[in-house]
């Protein structure tokens, strides 16, 4: 069984798991990611807010389209021996798109993505003036890719229509996703913890997820908070991006008045404990595990003499 | 995933002459550890017959088999070579590469590989397709001035 297949088990299973939640921080970068990994995290997040920042600097209003998500996606997946889920926004277009981008995804090696019905192009979940499609309009994009290639490829229904309908109507739309073949369901933006365990209480067997957004609409919990509710996944989307700039602006700030980042240096990670974490050993290791010299045994294997 | 055996920066025209047989292991063997899913075969093109022969091609073939690369593609073939190639090895199970215009699709038609991967034909057809376009566009513009 090759990497991706693994991955994709390993999510399945631990969503699947009672009384374990899933944290998933969303990376900016592979860098992130990277980080993340190394402290431990079991999964890793690509989504619209962070890739929008990141690589456009702009805000999240559907400006990232299919191929700046996907290639973020799959450079993080690249990055990383952690399972990667991904932000499909609305699966970009009509019943062939949506194919279309769950096939790619797949192909990548994404343990799963969701879709979600808000009409495009779309803001982030916590801002205002959204609007959402009928529900019937993500049910059908969600029975056209319940055949995909790879059966632990898992689809998320997300839902926005809490912030323009109410709870009840964003559980009712989830309920529809569910019969159409979603395997996870995300209500996004509840307004309160009863909101949060009313959502728990009538999806008992499907796996929830909830999103802990800094200053956005729902009520900031701990993972451990969120899985006493029953939730299973949780995704941290803001965190890094926030956490980046404000660090970038205290450095160059510091730098363009000093003209001299030497006095930040307490606040950086060091030039060799940098080159450690990012692998530079491992690539040097790799590239002499496949030198000439190891290779010379295959050729004798062989009875070929190198004599070029 | 095609992976040649010219030296880097690899040349579509008049291939650089081949990276040597322990360099062609290590990168053959990087390459399939590095494989992280089953939708991707690794295919092996040999670039170097005018460097190291027939005899060359059937030495790579030997090592990339031992590496478990079973798929090969030969490339910079000519007309003279494709006689003494279909001689002396079996295309039952290699493709043959049209990457060059100093050999026709047809002629490697009949030598019966397992494929052909014709990107000269597929660059000429292109190149003429564009340049009729161009042409076209241009009188266009002239008959509306």
């Amino acid at each position: 069984m090759k990497k991706f297949d693994q991955l994709r088990n390993q999510f399945d299973i631990a969503v699947h798991t009672k009384n374990q939640i899933t944290d998933m921080i969303v990376a900016p970068d592979s860098l992130s990611a990277r980080i993340a990994e190394k402290l431990g995290f079991k999964a890793i997040f690509a989504a619209g807010y962070a890739t929008s920042a990141s690589n456009l600097a702009m805000p999240d209003r559907g400006i990232a389209d299919f191929s700046i998500m996907l290639n973020k996606c799959r450079e993080i997946i690249n990055a990383v021996d952690i399972p990667a889920f991904a932000d499909a926004d609305t699966g970009y277009g009509d019943l062939d798109n949506i194919r279309r981008t769950v096939r790619n995804y797949e192909a990548i090696g994404a343990a799963g993505i969701f879709l979600e019905d808000q009409k495009w192009p779309k803001p982030c979940g916590h801002m205002a003036g959204k609007s959402v499609e009928t529900a019937d309009v993500l049910a059908e994009k969600i029975s056209a890719v319940s055949e995909r290639k790879n059966k632990n490829f898992l689809i998320m229904s997300r839902t926005d229509a809490r912030a323009v309908y109410g709870l009840e109507d964003a559980i009712n739309r989830s309920r529809q996703y569910l019969a159409a073949g979603a395997d996870l369901i995300f209500i996004e933006a509840p307004q309160s913890i009863d909101e949060l365990k009313e959502i728990s209480k009538v999806f008992p067997d499907t796996p929830l997820m909830a999103n802990m957004i800094e200053g956005g609409a729902t009520p900031m919990l701990t993972s451990e908070e969120l899985c006493d509710l029953g939730f299973k996944i949780v995704v941290h989307p803001t965190a890094l991006t926030y956490a980046h700039t404000y660090a970038t602006e205290q450095l160059l700030s510091n730098l363009k008045e000093e003209g001299t980042a030497i006095r930040q240096e307490n606040k950086m990670i060091t030039f060799e404990r940098f080159n450690n974490f990012i692998g530079l050993n491992e690539v040097n290791q790799r590239e002499q595990q496949y030198a000439p010299k190891k290779m010379e045994k295959i050729l004798q294997d062989l009875n070929i003499k190198e004599d070029l | 995933m095609v992976l040649n055996d010219q030296i880097f920066p690899s040349h579509s025209k008049i291939p650089r002459p081949p990276v040597s047989l322990l360099e062609f292991a290590g990168k053959l063997k990087a390459a399939q550890d590095g494989l992280k899913t089953s939708s991707v075969d690794l295919i092996v093109k040999l670039d170097g017959i005018r460097y190291y022969g027939i005899s060359g091609i059937k030495e790579r073939i030997r090592i990339a088999s031992k590496l478990g690369v079973e798929k090969i593609l030969i490339g910079h073939l000519e007309t003279n070579s494709i006689t003494e190639l279909k001689n002396r090895i079996s295309l039952a199970d290699i493709g043959l590469a049209q990457d060059n215009e100093l050999i026709s699709r047809s002629e490697l038609e009949q030598a019966e590989p397992a494929f052909i991967i014709a990107t000269a034909a597929s660059l000429i057809c292109q190149k003429k397709i564009g340049t009729e376009l161009v042409s076209r566009l241009e009188e266009i513009q002239y008959e509306k001035i």
